[in-house]
């Protein structure tokens, strides 16, 4: 230990910090709350605000949600005439990220509830609020938009005592948006959420609980001390997989990056380590000195596995090369996305992509079409299969073109989730419905307060990343919300489906069906298909086929007429612009044979109405 | 060849389906406009057209007075023009409008009919009746105004094959020398797409506008009409001189609100607001909105297929410097699909392919 080290400062800078994160759901007012917190602390100006917001991403903002923030160092003068360490630990907000907030929970000793004061506890929330007792997390229950007409809170805390048994008695009342309550929020962190435990000297133990990349020093963790110190030069060990990296800097995140010279216990930061491949930080995994080194890792990691799976294609195929770069840029900032290259007959070369659930898969794609402006292709999404062969060989797929044929298959066996839905009453029957139709098997139902069910079912995941989410909003006029972990492989009568454009497979549209639905699917893929279809100047016949019996069908008929029959006098341009737009629309589709095939084809499988 | 356009945007009633330049004005915005009118054409250097079109909106509606002026100004500016051609609403048609149209030097009325069918009329909020149309007829004739062309619209809402069948008889019946039949479409900014949105009324399906447009053909050819561009018949040889020569690449040049003129290699078009167009004459300012170049070849080609007769390979060659099949090989891609034929040195539209124009069209 270097001797510079005062041991004293250390304690006493630990005792005066409190590591907290805040679960809400989306749009009970979390980024609000965090904004108000920074202001009342002045951390940041409003402008540097500003601009850090304007840093995360679009896609953040467009959908309501958080996907990651930095964690941010915030200096808080107590009534007590103490200075206090507040580290403000954001966590994802979605269900895709589940794992995530585990770890960044794990960074903390307490936790905001925030709860919207009209709204009530969704399944998110509540999954969440689990997470932090599972992690030993002081809860402070903080009941937001309370200047809301509608607002109800004692209803609220009634349902935060029922649900989750936490008492209210000393609920923070607050409007995040006018700025009220804020200061007793403040005081109930620094009184309530624990100074963080840890030993200075004994040996390094820090949480890798979020990555960033940077073009000039590589991937750099989040991490926060647990047990021990880090300073600059250290050699670290990554716990699980061994690897060493040599620290060039380290710091906190304010939200610039400053760099200390240490930390100490209870710290939460940030370090350079020359780091250059994204899948050596593994969210969850321990860092520690390579000597002398921790006898174990902190509990709670496991490397992430991607559970949904679709195939990616640059509509140009000379696009190719920049769709793996992107894929690569992407990766370093997210180890958990992953891909390998495909080569589809109908859409050529591209990369079979997994994620972690439905969401992470839209953000990516968003991302990779914004960010690097390539025209993309997305295959149907996928769930890997479990395929016994009559040999007594089991494989993996998680790709209908790669499913084996028929005669070859002895059972396939899908992965199931256990789906815990929240919904106003008057909804349940319509839920209960689509979860039946969506091969759901019932599990409980619970009433929460006297408005409020949760049911939990037990789903293919295949269903539920189809158009589980869409359905689940309509059913519900939105108010429904899910939450759905892993619960093992079943046996399924599932098939193969293929889908024939003018005779001839387009691999890419092949999906996994079960047998009972298989003709109902095949028929309304046929049906949107042929709307999606532009018509051609000939007949373009469009087919489904379970090892080559053609279940349904359906024609696009051909194209009699397109013609400007308009009178546009001398306007040239007018009809420039039009057939601009024609040549535009045909940019963006994918030639198969000699048919055109749209974009949003290759997801006709999705949202189907049935 | 050089055309001179007029725009006149002024109407008595907003058709539902009009995109065009238009507004329901007071008289003293029409004298201020006219005045500008003038004012421009006056400016025009020294030039001679051969085609002058008076088009709106609804020229008509304009007082005899004031149109009379722009009538003598435009003849006067064009010395000596073979074609003077005004757009009329029938009803707007009377004795004294005929006589004066005669004695001025109009050769040439497009009477805008649309249809014959009264409750089409009406939805379309055209303000005519199908009387007026026939009414309209024996006026200009008795005046000596034989050269009378008339727009129909197909497509209409609810229109089947035997309503339309039955326009285009009652139209053969009353003989114009011209015929253009347009297809009604679904324009943003306008009553008929307003009650689109909001599911009132529906596009024809373009099946049925196919057929239709066949009909059309069919009917009028058998008439004696010659099809001779998409949307365009003509009776003995009286084509459009003033249309023809924007199909043919010739130059014209528009004054008006909205109006877009074409000289040599640049296209522009003036600012659609009408008080910025008084504005920008009286101040003695360019009324242009946007100016662009004229992209030789792929509009002559956009435009010159529209003819029946096609473009004349040859001449399109030596006037724009260039080898049109080897700077556009898809040409011979569109002749094997049967869409384009070429005969006689002539590239031009199969009968398949005037239906499906566009697909040929985008290739340039």
């Amino acid at each position: 230990m270097n001797k510079s080290m005062n041991m004293k400062a250390i304690e006493s800078r630990q005792k005066r910090i409190r590591n907290f994160s805040i679960i809400a759901h989306i749009d009970h007012g979390k980024s609000t709350l965090a904004d108000r917190i920074l202001e009342y602390t002045k951390s940041i100006t409003a402008r540097e605000m500003r601009e850090q917001l304007l840093d995360s991403m679009d896609l953040e903002r467009e959908r309501g949600i958080t996907i990651k923030l930095n964690a941010v160092e915030i200096h808080h003068e107590h009534t007590d005439g103490e200075t206090y360490i507040f580290h403000l630990i954001d966590t994802p907000g979605h269900v895709d990220f589940t794992y995530e907030v585990s770890r960044s929970l794990a960074a903390c000793e307490g936790a905001l509830l925030v709860v919207d004061a009209a709204q009530g506890i969704e399944a998110q929330t509540l999954a969440n609020v689990y997470l932090a007792l599972d992690n030993d997390l002081e809860i402070i229950p903080v009941i937001n938009k309370i200047d809301l007409p509608s607002a109800d809170v004692d209803k609220v805390k009634k349902d935060i005592e029922d649900i989750i048994g936490l008492d209210t008695e000393d609920a923070v009342l607050i409007s995040a948006k006018e700025g009220l309550g804020i200061e007793e929020v403040m005081n109930q962190i620094v009184e309530k959420v624990p100074a963080p435990k840890g030993d200075p000297s004994a040996p390094l133990q820090a949480l890798v609980f979020d990555s960033f990349y940077d073009p000039y020093r590589g991937i750099i963790p989040s991490i926060r001390i647990v047990e021990g110190t880090l300073q600059n030069g250290d050699i670290i060990k990554m716990m699980s997989s061994g690897k060493t990296f040599e620290v060039n800097e380290i710091g906190v995140t304010t939200p610039k990056r400053e760099p200390r010279d240490y930390l100490g216990p209870g710290d939460v930061g940030y370090l350079v380590a020359s780091i250059k491949n994204a899948t050596d930080v593994r969210v969850g995994d321990t860092i520690t000195r390579k000597s002398p080194s921790a006898t174990a890792p902190l509990p709670g990691y496991r490397k992430l596995n991607p559970m949904v799976f679709c195939g990616l294609f640059p509509i140009d195929s000379d696009d190719y090369p920049d769709l793996r770069e992107a894929l690569e840029k992407l990766q370093l900032n997210d180890a958990s996305l992953i891909f390998e290259p495909e080569n589809s007959q109908a859409l050529g070369f591209g990369f079979r992509c997994g994620f972690l659930g439905m969401l992470h898969m839209e953000i990516m794609q968003a991302r990779i079409d914004r960010e690097f402006d390539i025209g993309l292709i997305a295959t149907a999404p996928s769930v890997i299969y479990h395929v016994h062969k009559n040999d007594g060989t089991m494989i993996k797929v998680d790709n209908p073109v790669n499913m084996p044929e028929v005669q070859d298959i002895e059972s396939i066996e899908e992965p199931y989730v256990e789906a815990t839905l929240m919904t106003p009453k008057e909804y349940v029957g319509n839920i209960m419905e689509l979860c039946q139709q969506k091969r759901g098997e019932f599990k409980t139902m619970n009433y929460i307060g006297e408005t409020r069910v949760q049911v939990v079912y037990h789903i293919p995941l295949l269903e539920i990343v189809y158009d589980f989410f869409d359905k689940l909003k309509s059913h519900s006029k939105g108010y429904a919300s899910l939450d759905y972990t892993f619960d093992g492989y079943r046996e399924s009568k599932l098939v193969k489906m293929d889908i024939l454009i003018n005779g001839e497979t387009v691999d890419a549209l092949s999906v996994i069906a079960h047998r009972d639905f298989a003709y109902h699917r095949g028929k309304a893929i046929c049906e949107k298909l042929k709307d999606l279809i532009p018509r051609h100047m000939f007949e373009v016949p469009i087919q489904a086929a379970l090892s080559n019996k053609i279940i349904a069908r359906s024609t696009v008929r051909a194209l009699r007429k397109n013609v400007l029959a308009k009178c546009y006098g001398g306007d040239v341009s007018r009809k420039k612009k039009l057939l601009e737009k024609q040549k535009e629309g045909k940019r963006r589709m994918k030639s198969v044979g000699n048919v055109d095939v749209p974009q949003e084809a290759f997801l006709s499988v999705l949202s189907l109405d049935d | 060849m050089q055309g001179l356009y007029i725009h006149i945007p002024f109407c008595t009633h907003i058709c539902t389906y009009c995109d065009f330049v238009k507004t329901m004005a007071r008289e003293n915005k029409k004298r201020r406009y006219v005045d500008a009118l003038i004012k421009a054409l006056n400016k025009i250097e020294a030039q001679t057209f051969d085609t002058v079109h008076i088009g709106g909106g609804t020229p008509s509606c304009l007082d005899h007075a004031l149109l009379g002026r722009v009538i003598e100004t435009a003849i006067k500016v064009a010395k000596h023009p073979k074609e003077v051609a005004i757009e009329c609403n029938p009803n707007d048609i009377t004795i004294e409008k005929a006589e004066m149209f005669k004695t001025l030097g109009i050769n040439r009325v497009t009477l805008g009919v649309q249809t014959f069918n009264g409750r089409q009329l009406k939805a379309l909020n055209r303000s005519h009746q199908s009387a007026d149309v026939k009414s309209a007829f024996s006026i200009l004739r008795s005046v000596g105004l034989d050269n009378i062309a008339v727009d129909l619209i197909f497509a209409l809402p609810g229109q089947t094959l035997e309503d339309l069948k039955v326009d285009l008889h009652q139209l053969i019946e009353l003989a114009p020398r011209h015929i253009s039949t347009y297809e009604l479409i679904f324009e943003p900014h306008t009553v008929l797409y307003y009650n689109y949105q909001r599911g009132r009324v529906n596009p024809t399906d373009q099946d049925a506008a196919a057929q239709m447009y066949e009909m059309i053909v069919e009917t009028l050819t058998e008439a004696s009409y010659k099809h001779y561009e998409i949307s365009n018949f003509a009776k003995d040889d009286h084509v459009s001189l003033h249309n023809l020569l924007v199909w043919q690449d010739e130059d014209y040049i528009g004054v008006g609100a909205g109006a877009h003129s074409k000289v040599g290699n640049t296209r522009y078009g003036n600012t659609r607001s009408i008080e910025g167009y008084i504005n920008a004459i009286d101040n003695n300012e360019s009324p242009r909105a946007f100016t662009e170049k004229h992209e030789g070849i792929r509009d002559a080609m956009i435009m010159g297929l529209r003819l029946n007769e096609g473009v004349h390979v040859p001449t399109l060659n030596k006037k724009y410097h260039t080898n049109l099949f080897k700077a556009y090989p898809a040409i011979k891609q569109k002749m094997t699909e049967g869409l384009l034929v070429f005969e006689n040195n002539r590239l031009m539209l199969s009968n398949r392919g005037r239906l499906l124009g566009n697909l040929v069209f985008e290739i340039f």
